[in-house]
């Protein structure tokens, strides 16, 4: 298990090597390897730029599947169905708006908690 | 020593341990009894005590301040290291180029073409070279994106070539049925650089 911390963008940066050099090790694929880092990458950008940062955490819960949580300090999204659609939210000045559409697509399993006291977890798995 | 001067020395160490609690620990017990009787003995450990928090909180707040300049760095640092990992290169009349390393997520991309765009109108260059020998994997919607911004360069009068797709990347820029027509590509960065030269010197 990984615990990253996601304070600023240098940070997601650190996160997103170190979930491809992670899942590397476990014996992942070159492509799952890779998509696991685009996913932290997206994730771990949310969760800086939109939640007030917060942390990242991998485990690989059975053999052949990666999951990553992460966890904001956010005020949460409101409709998650619409946030998933391309261009829903333009926060930062550069931004594609497409962050969580790609975590989606992505993802083999793709979950997004928005907590009542504020907050969100979003969680993604990948199995291989 | 009389019960007067003892409840008297007593009072002056509780009125500075008062202050020493309160953050003064410039303070130190005055006393004119021998270090060897009781009062003196008590009063000389209390000084050395406070004496040696002093001197620990200096070194905590040199620590401090060492941790900060530290952590100011690591983010300039990390910045410098962004903005390095996508430079966009004159190395030709006319042709630039871009190479990509790493992870190209939608944040990057975004960051990475509004750079290229503004130095493709900056330099007027005829050619662009987009180089992603270093890119595994990208999202459908970055591709999308690329081709986007491979259009956009189209009309400030930019050829663009892209390099060293990946199978994965090609994959992905098929799946999204991406018209290809405006874009050349080539395998390697090699053949990309000979295709411009060869294009330049047609043209002229």
């Amino acid at each position: 298990m990984l615990e990253l911390p996601l304070v600023n963008l240098g940070d997601v940066d650190v996160a997103t090597v170190t979930a491809k050099n992670w899942a590397h090790r476990i014996g992942a694929p070159k492509q799952v390897q890779w998509e696991l880092a685009l996913i932290t990458s997206e994730a771990g950008s949310n969760a800086v730029i939109h939640g007030g940062g917060g942390h990242a955490t991998l485990t690989e819960p059975e053999p052949g599947t990666l999951k990553l949580e992460v966890v904001d300090r956010g005020p949460g999204i409101g409709d998650v169905t619409a946030a998933v659609v391309e261009g829903f939210s333009r926060g930062s000045r550069v931004s594609l708006g497409c962050g969580l559409g790609a975590i989606r697509r992505l993802a083999d399993v793709f979950e997004l908690r928005t907590l009542p006291g504020g907050g969100t977890t979003l969680i993604a798995v990948k199995h291989f | 020593m009389t019960q007067a001067e003892v409840e008297s020395s007593v009072h002056e160490i509780l009125t500075v341990l008062t202050q020493v609690a309160a953050g003064d620990l410039s303070l130190r017990v005055q006393t004119n009894e021998a270090p060897e009787s009781p009062v003196g003995a008590l009063a000389l450990g209390i000084n050395g005590i406070i004496e040696a928090w002093r001197e620990s909180e200096v070194k905590a707040r040199k620590i401090k301040r060492a941790l900060e300049d530290k952590l100011g760095t690591i983010e300039t640092q990390a910045a410098a290291i962004r903005e390095l990992s996508t430079p966009i290169m004159d190395i030709w009349d006319d042709i630039l180029l871009l190479p990509i390393v790493g992870v190209l997520d939608t944040r990057r991309s975004a960051e990475v073409m509004s750079n290229l765009l503004d130095a493709v109108v900056q330099k007027q260059c005829k050619y662009v070279i987009l180089d992603i020998t270093g890119v595994e994997v990208v999202d459908t919607s970055t591709a999308d994106y690329l081709i986007k911004v491979v259009r956009a360069l189209g009309m400030l009068g930019s050829r663009c070539v892209l390099t060293g797709l990946s199978p994965a990347v090609a994959q992905t820029l098929v799946q999204i049925g991406a018209d290809l027509s405006e874009v050349t590509t080539l395998r390697s960065l090699r053949e990309g650089l000979r295709h411009c030269l060869t294009s330049i010197r047609n043209e002229r």
